[in-house]
């Protein structure tokens, strides 16, 4: 049955059309069509489709801001100078709402980065990894995406690689990314969203890696207020010996959705992804995962640890495919929630499909208060019981940076973690 | 230092079963006292209480610590009063690493006696001096608290933070448990080495190996919830011959 239509979806079909024009001839504009059409047919996600039951988009999303126009670089770089990368030496890539700006990025040694829009764009490995999806925001930000960047790492990139959004108005942004990462290369990634405070975002990204690729990517998900609402969907591909480590930092206020999907895809392939989450207040925390195991001898670790309070909600959703060939397939998801007080909310859902017979599969969920056997230890060598519980606390959702190796950022991420902490934990 | 009289406790849940019936103990300055039993007597309770864990409830008695009221103290008081309990199975805490964990109790120690807080590279030559004297590399210390430890490397890691906070009395519970010989020998050396005029010991054992390594000045027999029998070194040799069974015997 097909619901009444939205404001909030007439309001994106009303932009489709009268963006229409302007695609024509431009790059992607067969897949725009494409995907917002399959996008407007199903409408927006709502609690009756099984991803989105504790995430309803259609009755969350009434009132779209209006699309952001192209921001003035001026405007940009004095948003941009109020907050520094967060790794000393990395190297900016920029795009304000929605479309890149050349003339405030920057790209290390061996790492090339293209206007997704721009004709010579090489397009080779953009839309591969989401063809066939029928993800929502992802079909949304298909057909609807203002610009983005094509990324193209050879060998290693000279330096961590900080990829930055910035919304200058309150606005509707959907920007892309595109990076592909050669045969052995490497890249460090932090993403991470600036600027205005009630922007609505609907990001996606699609990482290909080459055989023995190996990529960190960390994304910071930290709306600035209750409207914010930041929508993201990470495709991935994990070929033969390539390692993704990937994390997700949700703090800050507001509806938030990660989702990733990744395809492990060759033998000896590692993804690792962490979720770390402080939902404190009017957040709505989800994090969405499902990832496809399709070769022998592949692995994946997926770590989720939530901490809520005052009235917070956290969703984990995590959902692990063994193809019936991907045999010796070692895969292990866990997650943890750790409850602030009596007033918030967590939902773990994870999923696993097996369909190989000879793997190792496995996955737990907790949710409580805090252990008290830690608690005595410290108090026991004389840590007040505020301070001890306060360490706890932040050592429990710290521990998702296990991947993190850089030591200046993981101090920078935790002391964000400690940060979000501090509002509710004395 | 520490007077124990009359203790009476209970395991605080429903069935509440009492676990001490009277126990009476007192340790002077510079001695170094053994308390054996056989398991389940209530050794390991004891040390509990001192050290101040939650569950048990006093019914009866007194603890005083430098003639203060123990019982009426936080953990956290007790140990930057001087109290220090060696566990007998140290807690793992993932994500908190041990130098942060060391360098938070000693200075929570120190704030707590109104005594300034260490510099860090005075803090850093303390916990070098002490992790070298045990064999404690580095790396461990990298680690989160105890997270990845061996069974002998938790133990030494318990000795090193009793070095690095100078505690007046010493609760060791079953720190030879789960020991080979040569962590013992180890361990034995870091206690011994911290024996001192001013620093007590309350050595709590099921063996009498370990006596043979720390040398206690009083041996005391907890059975039933109570002291049954006080002696000399020679009383551990002596349990060790004949065992437990005439302590087991119904009060």
């Amino acid at each position: 049955m097909k619901l009444t239509p939205t404001d909030a979806e007439t309001a994106l079909a009303a932009l489709y059309d009268a963006k229409k024009a302007d695609f024509a001839g431009a790059p992607l504009a067969a897949a725009r069509e494409d995907a917002f059409t399959r996008f407007a047919e199903a409408g927006l996600p709502h609690r009756r489709i099984e991803a989105y039951k504790y995430t309803d988009l259609r009755a969350r999303l009434t009132d779209l801001p209006p699309a952001a126009a192209e921001a003035g670089e001026e405007n940009v770089a004095g948003i941009l100078a109020g907050y520094p990368p967060l790794v000393e030496g990395a190297a900016r890539i920029v795009i304000a709402n929605g479309r890149y700006v050349p003339g405030l990025s920057a790209a290390p040694a061996n790492v090339t980065v293209t206007s997704i829009l721009d004709p010579a764009a090489d397009l080779s490995a953009v839309g591969i990894l989401v063809a066939g999806n029928d993800d929502p925001l992802t079909l949304a930000n298909l057909g609807l995406f203002e610009g983005g960047v094509v990324i193209t790492v050879a060998g290693e990139a000279g330096a961590p690689i900080e990829i930055v959004h910035v919304a200058t108005a309150d606005a509707l942004v959907m920007g892309r990314v595109a990076m592909s990462v050669s045969a052995d290369g490497r890249a460090s990634v932090i993403e991470r969203t600036l600027g205005s405070a009630a922007v609505v975002e609907n990001g996606l990204t699609e990482l290909t890696l080459k055989e023995g690729a190996h990529v960190d990517w960390i994304r910071l998900v930290d709306g600035k207020s209750d409207k914010a609402v930041e929508l993201n969907s990470f495709h991935t591909e994990v070929p033969e010996s390539a390692v993704l480590n990937h994390l997700t930092l949700t703090t800050g206020l507001g509806l938030a959705r990660s989702q990733i999907f990744g395809h492990v895809v060759g033998h000896d392939a590692e993804a690792n992804f962490r979720a770390a989450t402080v939902a404190v207040g009017k957040r709505h925390a989800d994090n969405t995962l499902v990832i496809r195991h399709d070769a022998v001898g592949s692995r994946s670790t997926e770590i989720f640890k939530s901490a809520i309070g005052e009235g917070g909600t956290a969703i984990i959703q995590g959902r692990i495919f063994v193809e019936k060939d991907a045999q010796k397939t070692d895969s292990k998801m866990m997650s943890n929630a750790l409850f602030l007080d009596d007033t918030g909310e967590v939902v773990n859902k994870p999923e696993l499909e097996i369909f190989a017979d000879d793997v190792i599969c496995g996955h737990g969920a907790t949710s409580g208060d805090i252990d008290e056997d830690p608690v005595f230890y410290l108090r026991a060598r004389g840590i007040p019981e505020a301070t001890a519980r306060r360490l706890l606390t932040e050592a429990f959702i710290i521990e998702a940076l296990d991947l993190v190796a850089d030591e200046a950022l993981n101090d920078a991420l935790a002391e964000r973690i400690r940060t979000a902490l501090a509002a509710v934990v004395a | 230092m520490l007077a124990i009289e009359n203790l009476h406790a209970k395991v605080d849940d429903e069935e509440g079963r009492e676990i001490l019936k009277g126990l009476d103990l007192e340790i002077w300055p510079g001695e170094v006292h053994a308390i054996m039993g056989p398991n389940g007597a209530g050794k390991s309770t004891l040390g509990h209480i001192i050290a101040g864990k939650d569950g048990y409830e006093v019914t009866d008695g007194s603890v005083k610590f430098m003639d203060e009221d123990l019982l009426e103290m936080e953990p956290e008081e007790r140990a930057a009063a001087g109290i220090f309990l060696a566990f007998q199975y140290p807690v793992e805490v993932p994500g908190v690493a041990t130098m942060t964990f060391l360098k938070t109790a000693m200075n929570a120690q120190r704030e707590a006696r109104g005594e300034k807080a260490l510099s860090t590279p005075e803090f850093m030559k303390a916990v070098k001096g002490a992790a070298d004297k045990l064999g404690i590399k580095q790396d461990m210390l990298r680690r989160p608290i105890n997270v990845g430890f061996s069974g002998g490397e938790k133990k030494r890691n318990e000795i090193m933070q009793m070095a690095l906070l100078e505690p007046k009395l010493c609760v060791l519970d079953e720190t030879d448990s789960g020991l080979d010989i040569d962590a013992l020998r180890i361990v034995s050396e870091g206690v011994n080495a911290l024996r001192g005029a001013d620093r007590s010991f309350l050595v709590i054992t099921h063996y009498q190996r370990l006596l043979d390594y720390i040398t206690p000045d009083h041996v005391h027999v907890l059975a039933g919830g109570k002291i049954v029998r006080s002696g000399g070194p020679e009383l551990a040799k002596e349990l060790e011959a004949s065992g437990y069974a005439e302590f087991m015997e119904p009060a």
